[in-house]
């Protein structure tokens, strides 16, 4: 990434190449008011609150600060007369449409409004900010809520209002929401009480993959619930914001296979990803393409277990073929991932996200940083180990390319015994014995 | 059968009908409006006709595209003299064919009469709404069957794409188009050839070539009829932007509710496929290109560029509000050239005629900058109170006179022109003093307005500017995406403000408040559809402002049109009993003897304007 130099308010400050520029702006303790804007969401730029005047060579013009892209030599006024004209009329605009709102009325008279001068008719406490949406989808991954109709008739709704399963009463939306108006989860619940019975009543926590299979005992009422409060408490937000499990980071393909960025990996293919108070742990997409069509796996370790990065993890097989895949960190094992147990062959269907094996508490996480292949060196990590399972497939005499030297499908399958141990020895044993 | 540069080209016009020898060609107007008011039922009737006297082989029945003088139609030109027949309908035929085809004379009875004369003009290169213009997009209105790709191609057709592919280097090509000055015809006016360079320039493969056929403008039917006329044009143009920004890919995104432009498109890629013009290894050149159709569903915002994308690529057909542009990231973020349909149409002709024939058309200089000026021609969909409405192809620079008195004969029924709306629902309102205003995309703009996709709404003097700006605004409310704040909610009360301005509730400050809304709206919206969307409302306020004063102040309307601030009363004076209102009036509000003066009782009139309508006497008042 490379610095630029920009002007705020008559300051020159560096701020990396496209960044937005609400960061700087921020970061020297300026105050822009803002709706639809919160860290770790995609910009979105539709309350037009974070309004500036940027000046860009000869041109000046208003961007919205949340996704305007840093850039050498603008000069930005945040508070210029004609702005805050602006945010004072989209004040005004709000307080007409959400007069009840708390946070609307904060952030009008912080504008110096108390009172719109615009009828109030058709009001709403949703000011379609889109946060609890994007979080949804961005962040938990259950893409539950949508935007339905046009123009003034938008509201926020589950896709074309159907009932909808992906919800997970996660809580996300109603956490984020600044106005109160969201009320999925409680939808939700409401229908699990009615619909659910015994088994069925599956925590949520452990439907969001943060604890193992767990009835609720408590009728839902998540608010008077000591795991809930545990999870709380750990996190210091809502527990599915800290972890993010359905961040939408896009894999990146080196050759055949594919790495994500935010990821460490172990020589025995296996990735690790940290987040504030734990890591998470998997197996990559060069190892389940190699594995093939996972038919069955065995976790080797349980909630409480002090392991360490090199220890056998799990055990998988593909039609009696089998490996078993190592540890890439030292840690204590805080929760299994339980959809495993049902459906081993999410392994395969997306191995960095949903697929995942253990979250764990580091215990050596020094030791671990320094041993593990970073996001950088990943690229020619994974070019290496491609070149080498090729030279190994060539030389095979089983069918596991096609004609056109392209690795098939599922290939292992059709490896013979020798082939097969020979790959694992490579490839899956962290180095150590090969 | 493939085509190999310029040689097959030539041979292919002695195959197709110009030279097949028939004595007379009947164009009959296959346009989406001729075809409602019956075209196809008279072609049938032609060429039974025809047959019943033996004609077939010297008569010749052709169905084109749309002439545009659709309020005309049916409408039919016979070939080679030009006579232009109108309001056909298929009782007329056999009375058509025996005189004109059979005897050779032509029938008066069935032709144009210019408004206020007693004389027909019988040919269609006289008749002043053709006089004026210059059909360079258009240019084979009605002379080609769309349907047929050898019509097209016997009017040098795909030669363009022969001569880029074998002479240019696509450089060349885009250094041509920024010099021709050729500006976008969707709304924008981005020069098209700086767009393509900036596509060719703009890392990413594969990249993408899309034409914008979305057309959500009520009222507006120029790139329908385009397609629906000389679908060929549009294909050969993206095939030449595809060549110059180095695509193999293009998509023709069109809406739904146009059944026969997409027919017609089907069949032109088809026959285009067949052709070899569309394809792997074009004239044998190395270059690929195919076109697909996406069929859009949308509303009037998908047309906006970043929303088609994003309904092209499946995702809800909203703006997206990102810094970046879709040149450069486009569709599944790869750079994508986007066009109307018009830019499109122009391109093969550029190439042929060269860019100093297309630089004399039109308005400026732009020999040094492509913003200098505009050049070529603008079609426009000519609408409201005019007296030849219809489709209308000028040069850049043609006044606002000309195109409304001229071409469009003027202000019916004895009324006074007011102003002209141009450029789509978001376009601004231009008054009478403002009328010798060269047409371009920067004088249209300097006033207020924009050339926008090219409508052009004519009002007369019962038109209120402040029912017309609340008519616009209501639409813009209704087809926005409602996704960001001053668009959603700013136009939300901006529609408030103007209804209840016509009602008579609007309260002193309003205006003020209306002016500094519609600032907030054009500045700090996500898309342009926001950032136009208050024109219809500035415009009217910089140019009528008596009028919303009547409004607001006296809870008068000047034109006599806002149902809540006006009376209708009888003028005694005038009103000789005849009782015909009191018989019509569907609330009994009038009374009255035979033969003396009728009241109105305003307690039960609901101003439905039947009074008015039936009195032959002028004698119903409204104030
Ligand atoms: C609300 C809105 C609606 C639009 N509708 C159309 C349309 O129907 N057809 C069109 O060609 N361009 C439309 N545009 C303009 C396109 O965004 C784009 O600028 C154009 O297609 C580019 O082609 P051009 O450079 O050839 O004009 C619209 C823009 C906005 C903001
Ligand atoms: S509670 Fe349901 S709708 Fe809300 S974020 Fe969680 S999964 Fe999505
Ligand atoms: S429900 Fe809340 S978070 Fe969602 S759009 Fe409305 S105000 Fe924003
Ligand atoms: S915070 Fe930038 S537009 Fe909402």
């Amino acid at each position: 990434m490379s610095l630029v130099t920009m002007n705020i308010n008559g300051h020159e400050v560096k701020a990396e190449n496209r960044e937005p520029i609400l960061k700087s702006i921020r970061a020297m303790g300026i105050k822009v008011p803002t709706l639809c804007h919160m860290d770790g969401l995609e910009p979105y730029g539709v309350c037009r609150m974070c309004v500036v005047q940027v000046k860009h060579g000869k041109r000046t013009k208003l961007v919205t600060s949340c996704n305007f892209p840093a850039a050498e030599g603008l000069e930005i006024q945040t508070d210029t007369e004609e702005v805050l004209q602006h945010r004072r009329m989209m004040a005004e605009l709000l307080l007409a449409r959400s007069p009840e709102v708390k946070k609307v009325q904060e952030i009008a008279a912080s504008l110096g409004i108390t009172k719109s001068r615009f009828k109030v008719a058709e009001t709403s406490d949703c000011i379609l900010c889109g946060l609890c949406v994007r979080v949804c989808d961005e962040i938990v991954g259950a893409s539950a809520l949508g935007f339905i109709g046009r123009g003034k008739d938008r509201v926020v709704g589950t896709p074309w209002y159907v009932n909808t399963d992906s919800c997970i009463a996660c809580g996300a939306c109603t956490y984020v929401c600044p106005t109160g108006a969201m009320q999925m989860e409680t939808l939700t619940k409401e229908r699990w009480r009615r619909e659910l019975s015994g088994k069925e009543r599956i925590c949520r926590y452990a439907r969001m993959g943060l604890i193992s299979n767990k009835v609720c005992p408590n009728n839902f009422e998540c608010a008077t619930c000591e795991v809930d409060q545990q999870l709380f408490d750990e996190f210091g937000t809502h527990p599915i914001l800290a972890l993010k499990p359905g961040l939408h980071q896009h894999p990146k393909q080196v050759g055949h296979f594919s790495l994500i960025e935010d990821r460490s990996y172990f020589q025995g293919h296996t990735w690790a990803k940290t987040s504030k108070e734990h890591t998470r742990v998997g197996v990559d997409d060069f190892a389940q393409k190699v594995i093939g069509g996972i038919s069955r796996v065995a976790f080797r370790a349980e909630p409480g277990d002090v392991v360490h990065r090199g220890d056998p993890a799990l055990n998988v097989s593909n039609n009696g073929h089998r490996a078993t895949m190592l540890f890439p960190i030292s840690g204590k094992i805080i929760h299994i991932n339980p959809a495993l147990e049902d459906d081993p062959s999410l392994v395969n269907e997306d191995c960095y996200d949903r697929g995942w094996l253990y979250t764990m508490k580091p215990t050596n996480s020094y030791e671990d940083k320094s041993t593990l292949i970073n996001p950088d060196e990943a690229d020619q990590w994974t070019q290496d180990e491609s070149d080498h399972l090729f030279s190994i497939l060539t030389d095979s005499k089983s069918a596991a390319l096609s004609d056109g030297g392209e690795l098939l499908h599922n290939f292992s399958r059709n490896l013979e015994k020798k082939d097969w141990e020979r790959i694992t020895n490579s490839f899956f044993s962290g180095g150590e014995l090969s | 059968m493939s085509v190999t540069p310029g040689k097959n080209v030539d041979e292919m016009k002695y195959e197709s009908g110009g030279a097949n020898g028939y004595r007379m060609y009947l164009m009959l107007c296959g346009g989406t409006g001729c075809v409602s008011a019956g075209s196809y039922e008279i072609k049938n009737a032609l060429e039974h006709e025809l047959e019943k006297y033996n004609l077939s082989n010297e008569v010749s029945v052709v169905m084109t595209g749309c002439n545009g003088f659709c309020a005309n139609g049916p409408i039919m030109v016979v070939q080679p003299d030009g006579i232009f027949y109108q309001f056909l309908s298929v009782k007329d035929v056999p009375h058509l064919v025996e005189e004109h085809m059979l005897k050779g004379r032509p029938v008066e009875k069935l032709m144009f009469t210019p408004p206020d004369e007693k004389s027909v003009v019988p040919k269609m290169s006289d008749i002043g709404f053709f006089k004026k213009q210059r059909l360079l997009a258009l240019r084979n209105r009605g002379l080609i069957d769309p349907e047929k790709i050898e019509e097209y191609i016997a009017r040098d057709g795909y030669k363009a794409l022969a001569k880029v592919l074998t002479e240019m280097k696509p450089e060349e090509v885009i250094q041509e188009m920024i010099a021709s000055g050729l500006r976008g015809r969707g709304g924008g006016g981005f020069p098209t050839g700086v767009k393509w360079k900036t596509c060719r320039e703009a890392p990413g493969e594969p990249k993408y070539v899309v034409c914008n056929a979305d057309e959500g403008d009520p009222g507006a039917y120029m790139d329908r009829s385009i397609i629906e006329g000389d679908p060929h044009s549009v294909l050969e143009g993206m095939a030449i932007a595809a060549y110059a920004v180095g695509s193999s890919n293009g998509y023709v995104y069109i809406r739904h509710e146009y059944p026969l432009a997409l027919e017609r498109l089907e069949k032109a890629i088809a026959d285009a496929r067949e052709y070899g013009l569309l394809g792997k290894n074009i004239f044998d050149q190395g270059f690929d290109f195919d076109i697909n159709i996406h069929c859009g569903a949308g509303a009037f915002v998908c047309g906006e560029s970043t929303a088609l994308m994003a309904s092209m690529e499946g995702r809800p057909g909203e703006p997206r509000a990102k810094y970046i542009h879709t040149v450069e990231h486009g569709l599944w973020d790869k750079p994508t050239n986007l066009n109307n349909v018009e830019t499109y149409a122009n391109v093969p002709l550029i190439v042929q005629r060269g860019v100093k024939w297309f630089t004399s058309i039109g308005t400026g200089d732009v020999s040094e900058n492509p913003w200098g000026g505009s050049k070529g021609t603008k079609v426009f969909s000519l609408v409201g109170k005019v007296r030849n409405t219809g489709l209308v192809e000028v040069p850049m620079g043609i006044t606002l006179r000309e195109i409304i008195f001229d071409i469009g004969g003027g202000i019916p029924n004895g009324k006074k022109f007011k102003a002209v709306q141009t450029g789509g629902p978001s376009g601004g309102v231009i008054p009478e003093d403002l009328l010798d205003l060269p047409v371009d995309f920067d004088q249209l703009t300097r006033v207020g307005s924009m050339m926008g996709s090219g409508g052009m709404i004519v009002m007369d003097e019962d038109d209120c500017m402040v029912d017309i700006a609340r008519y616009f605004i209501d639409f813009l409310v209704g087809e926005s995406c409602g996704k960001c704040l001053p668009g959603r909610e700013g136009l939300t009360q901006i529609s408030r403000m103007l209804n209840d301005i016509c009602d008579g509730q609007a309260q002193e400050g309003v205006l003020e408040l209306l002016e500094e809304t519609c600032n907030t709206v054009t500045s700090c919206s996500l898309c342009a559809l926001g950032g136009s969307a208050p024109n219809p409302v500035l415009s009217t306020l910089r140019y009528f402002r008596d009028e919303y004063e009547a409004h607001v102040r006296e809870k008068r309307c000047p034109a006599g049109l806002c149902k809540n601030l006006i009376t209708y009363s009888i003028d005694p004076d005038k009103c000789n009993g005849c009782m015909l209102c009191a018989r019509e009036c569907p609330q009994n509000a009038i009374d009255g003897e035979k033969k003396k003066p009728h009241k109105i009782n305003t307690d039960l009139c609901i101003k439905c304007g039947i009074c008015k309508d039936v009195c032959n006497r002028d004698a119903v008042i409204v104030k």
